[in-house]
């Protein structure tokens, strides 16, 4: 009861702040999950939910403020579904998606400047048909502001499709997909200013067309994936080339993996590898962590260029729906420099009642050698998403 | 059942033409920019005072903020023309947001990495700073 009146007094509080981002996530391995595919549509995760992940997320996940006392966890499962209850088409499954951010940048400093951004808004539909679902259709139309700076001359649409895709599993453990969708690739986490996905082009928006085959055993999970790039790009820049990832199962709760992408196009190719590890430790905590390395050519130049990055992130579940994050990074830009740039962050990740998630981080960034007055610097990220 | 499903097969294909078809159109991506990446540099003429100038300055913003300024297309910046069309202003360096942007000034570029060097920052606020006002205008 205690708990649930701070979670209804932050919800209302933070109503008056703002928004950015993240969804079922790599984390949830604590929660048993060590398979996104127990979730999502997608084998990897992101995108849609299934109907077992809404009901994970409303049940297990989410904590129940604004629900009955004495409704039921099953009960409010059952109301998981697309606008609070079972869609009237057995095989469709729509759902709309809410991503915010308020970013506060160099806190206290001169060059301080916070700004909203509706990072995401897209509905989804999934068309799923035969025994078990083994036949799905996913089509998705988002909205996604363009970065400040780019030029007009561009054209760039704010309007685009994230994903859309055909998927059939030959079996419980052997899947093909094929369309457009996210790249294969290290920790989906939903981090999008981590290094991890940042110095590896594998951002909100970096999804590629291309077949994804997944193939899952007790112990052993791995995902090759084939990919054009992103058809609505001009030829040459697409990223061409191939991603693979493998995660293998320690034990229920303790997963390593290993992931290698090779790519290029007109303007440059790209190889990368990483290595990663998600552990649960009890119910509803976890550390994850992710090391790898990107090498980069220009082609018109031949420069080459490579670059190291360090993901942790640990999770520390306080009571339902309620968690405590710490986030460390290191980014070494240039391998041949001695430059390096750590991120160290809390923050409160809060799922106070289903649909709806709120997260908070703060974090410090350290530039080293320190050589002027604004090497360090303080951000702050809040972050909302909801969904129906 | 099978006729049900058909149907469903065939809407949700038809869906999903509407949706790549509706996605058509250049979207924006981490690789928008690659295309500037490795501009030709060879045609700045660096013999002169001013082009050598330009071409200091040129090589330290081609590595510290290009590789990021890839949505800004910086990387194919190989005017000045195209630098004072808003980030330099000719002859002021210290408004200039170029470099009132750096942490050297207490801003917060580039990021994801230290201030620029002592040496690296007088080299763009020289290039700027002796920058003929008329000349460049002249030259847009």
């Amino acid at each position: 009861m205690k708990f649930n009146f701070v979670f209804a007094l932050f919800f209302v509080f933070s109503g008056f702040f703002a928004s950015q981002n993240a969804q079922a996530y790599p984390n949830f391995i604590s929660h048993g999950y060590g398979s996104c595919m127990s979730c999502h549509y997608n084998p990897f995760g992101n995108g849609p939910l299934t109907d077992y992940g809404r009901a994970v997320g409303a049940t297990a996940i989410a904590n129940r403020v604004g629900w009955p006392k004495k409704m039921k966890d099953d009960e409010i499962g059952e109301k998981s579904g697309f606008l609070f209850g079972e869609f009237p088409v057995s095989w469709l499954r729509p759902s709309i998606d809410y991503r915010g951010l308020y970013l506060d940048r160099s806190m206290g400093k001169a060059a301080n400047e916070d700004e909203i951004i509706h990072m995401d808004l897209n509905g989804t539909l999934v068309a799923k048909f035969m025994d078990r679902d083994k036949l799905i259709v996913v089509g998705q139309i988002a909205y996604s502001p363009l970065p400040r700076g780019v030029p007009e001359e561009l054209k760039l649409d704010e309007y685009r499709s994230r994903e859309h895709y055909v998927g059939y599993r030959f079996s419980k453990e052997i899947g093909l997909y094929a369309g457009l969708m996210d790249k294969v690739f290290g920790l989906r986490v939903p981090d999008h200013i981590a290094f991890s996905r940042t110095i590896t082009g594998l951002g909100q928006n970096d999804q590629t067309h291309g077949i994804l085959m997944h193939y899952m055993a007790q112990t052993f999970e791995v995902g090759v994936q084939p990919f054009m790039g992103n058809f609505v790009q001009d030829s040459k820049l697409r990223q061409k080339g191939l991603t693979t990832m493998g995660e293998y199962a320690v034990s229920e709760k303790i997963r390593v993996g290993g992931s290698l992408l090779f790519s290029t196009s007109e303007y440059l190719s790209q190889n990368m590898f990483s290595a990663h590890t998600r552990m649960g430790l009890g119910l509803g905590n976890s550390i994850m962590a992710e090391a790898g390395q990107v090498n980069r050519t220009v082609e018109a130049t031949s420069a080459e260029t490579s670059s190291r990055y360090l993901f942790t992130q640990t999770h520390f579940e306080m009571t339902r729906g309620l968690f405590a994050l710490l986030t460390y990074e290191i980014l070494q830009a240039n391998v041949d420099s001695d430059a390096k740039t750590y991120r160290i962050g809390p923050g409160l990740q809060i799922f106070p009642t289903q649909r709806v998630e709120w997260r908070a981080d703060l974090y410090h960034t350290i530039n080293s050698p320190e050589s002027g007055p604004s090497n360090r610097s303080f951000d702050m990220a809040v972050q909302l998403h909801l969904w129906l | 059942m099978r006729k049900r499903n058909k149907l469903g097969i065939l809407c949700s294909l038809m869906f999903l033409m509407s949706v790549t078809l509706y996605s058509c159109g250049q979207d924006y991506n981490s690789n928008s920019g690659d295309s500037n990446l490795g501009q030709d540099t060879s045609k700045i003429d660096c013999t002169t005072e001013s082009g050598a100038r330009f071409c200091a300055a040129l090589t330290i913003l081609q590595a510290e903020c290009s590789s990021c300024h890839t949505h800004s297309i910086w990387g194919s910046y190989v005017t000045e023309a195209q630098w004072t069309k808003k980030l330099v202003k000719p002859g002021d360096a210290d408004t200039s947001s170029l470099i009132t942007k750096l942490k050297n000034v207490g801003g917060n570029m580039p990021q994801d990495a230290g201030a620029l060097s002592d040496d690296d920052f007088q080299t763009l606020r020289t290039w700027i700073n002796e920058m003929p006002t008329m000349n460049v205008r002249a030259k847009r």
